[in-house]
């Protein structure tokens, strides 16, 4: 005998499908960061291409790594590659931007960083996509503009189809780090270009400012004081370099650069304390009558030690704020871009 | 018939014009009565020099007068022959700011176009404004774009795996970073 059970038609759950994609562009000087709103994966590139000459590499060496072919045949590695690819053969990479900044040097930089930014963001797939790409605070100690940077990206973006707005680089460490704290803190990305600076109220932007002093800064005075190429020194950096504990290297010359790059990372933090504390005088007017925490992000501070190094910097001054607390992002690579996809999204959100 | 309005915001004065009785500033008082050289000449000798003074007629208009007394001169008939001349010195420099179509750069409507642009920008307040790039429409290229060289990519080719994957953000803390800038942004900051 058959049961005469009636079935209750099955009720698919539809997701109703967001008609947006928002996203959050971190376009360092090293690095580019991509965050998606329809995707927990966070990619990077490395901001470096290797112009090659075609009559030098044929396309079947290519075959395992990252090129772009131009017109006329032209041939740039990109990525790590071209960082890899440099090294080996003791040349320095082009760096589409500068010190923070779109180069002024390499010609061909705008169309191959538009081909990267393409590649990175990925396929959006006829939706309306929204972007906040992060641009650095006018530097105070080097007269470099950043309009001319933040009017080339907004054109890349624009390039690609995308609808775009610029966000300062250090605010974005605020939103993705300090929710907990009502996006009240002091926000330092120590990229390889510029050292980004936010001091944040509640959301509120209290002020912003850049230092020409970073990553690259500590390079170029390493690769200077022991004559070698900043590559090199980026390099070995990359790969052993820690501001704490035993250093267990045992190549003399190797153990040489990582002493003068500790020396250089402490002379960074001073000057970046001592031009906070600078600043905070003279340029915030707001009363901030709480603690308020400092958040360490960017590439410079990825060694092993940097957060404590900071700390012991700074116990040495008097500061015109109460600190909470010395944390570092929880990922240094990816904070800006994951608080940029934050503004971006409640900023669609508010729409 | 006209009214005169002084207004003096400047606090703790001593204040005397003939024909009224003496005051303390801040204040706001009727003086249509009092001849305006009179006047300006009290308060000249009180030691005020910042105070406005309005006159408003039967409709209502106010207007702004100035410190000294102001003879109003019926207004001149324009000449045509002048009018004429600007009007064709308009034209002039309306040719010679267009952008070579030989359109009108700064018609009335481009005007109310643009005043309307301005007002729903500031009816926005802080929220920000994406730089729209429509998918299916082609984009109009504004008239300074044309000066700066375009990107083209068409003839370049990318090969190989461009990126890594570092990070597996969060959904959630994602979200919940959201929420709160989004509630804090509504409540301006509380």
């Amino acid at each position: 005998m058959s049961e005469d059970i009636v079935k209750e038609p099955e009720v698919k759950k539809v997701k109703k499908e967001d008609p947006n994609i928002c996203i959050g562009l971190d376009c360092g000087t090293m690095h580019l960061v991509c965050a998606r709103s329809d995707s927990e994966e966070v990619k990077v590139t490395r901001n470096v291409f290797l112009p090659v000459d075609k009559d030098d590499i044929s396309l079947t060496k290519l075959s395992d790594i990252s090129y772009v072919k131009g017109e006329d045949d032209e041939l740039f590695i990109i990525g790590s590659d071209a960082f890899e690819f440099a090294n080996l053969f003791g040349q320095s990479v082009s760096r589409p931007m500068e010190s923070g900044l779109i180069s002024p040097k390499e010609i061909a930089a705008i169309d191959v960083l538009t081909l990267m930014l393409k590649e990175l963001i990925g396929e959006t797939a006829k939706k309306e996509v929204y972007c906040s790409y992060s641009v650095p605070a006018e530097a105070i100690d080097k007269g470099r503009s950043v309009t001319y940077h933040e009017n080339v990206f907004a054109r890349i973006l624009n390039n690609i189809g995308v609808n775009h707005t610029s966000v300062n680089e250090a605010m974005a460490i605020i939103y993705s780090e300090c929710a907990a704290q009502n996006f009240s803190g002091i926000g330092i990305s120590f990229g390889a270009g510029m050292a980004n600076v936010a001091i944040s109220y509640k959301g509120i932007e209290a002020h912003t400012f850049s230092t020409a002093r970073a990553g690259d800064w500590i390079d170029k005075q390493v690769a200077e004081a022991l004559a070698m190429i900043p590559n090199r020194v980026t390099n070995l950096k990359e790969k052993y370099m820690k501001l704490s504990g035993e250093v267990t290297i045992k190549n003399k010359k190797t153990k040489r650069v990582l002493e003068a790059l500790y020396y250089y990372h402490k002379a960074l933090i001073e000057y970046t304390v001592k031009k906070i504390i600078d600043e905070f005088d003279e340029k915030v007017d707001i009363e901030v009558d709480e603690e308020i925490p400092i958040v360490i992000s960017g590439g410079t501070s990825m060694p092993e030690g940097f957060v404590n190094l900071f700390k012991s910097v700074i116990s040495n001054y008097e500061l015109p704020f109460e600190v909470s607390e010395i944390r570092a992002a929880k990922n240094p690579m990816t904070a800006v871009a994951n608080g940029l996809l934050v503004r971006t999204i409640a900023d669609v959100k508010g729409k | 018939m006209k009214k005169i309005k002084l207004i003096i915001r400047e606090k703790g004065r001593y204040v005397e014009i003939p024909g009224l009785a003496a005051f303390r500033s801040p204040a706001t008082l009727n003086v249509t009565k009092v001849k305006l050289s009179v006047l300006i000449q009290a308060l000249h000798s009180c030691g005020i020099n910042n105070y406005e003074l309005i006159s408003e007629d039967e409709k209502g208009n106010k207007r702004t007068l100035g410190k000294d007394p102001i003879t109003v001169l019926p207004e001149k008939q324009k000449d045509p022959e002048i009018g004429n001349r600007l009007d064709r010195m308009e034209d002039l420099l309306l040719k010679l700011i267009s952008n070579g179509t030989g359109q009108k750069v700064a018609s009335s409507e481009q005007i109310t176009n643009r005043l309307a642009n301005i007002e729903r920008v500031l009816k926005k307040g802080s929220k920000v404004i994406y730089t729209e790039q429509s998918k299916g429409n082609p984009v109009v290229e504004e008239f300074e774009d044309q000066y700066i060289p375009s990107i083209d990519i068409s003839e370049m080719q990318i090969s190989g795996k461009t990126s890594d994957v570092v990070e597996k953000t969060l959904k959630k803390d994602i979200d919940d970073a959201v929420d709160m800038l989004s509630n804090l942004t509504k409540n301006g900051g509380k």
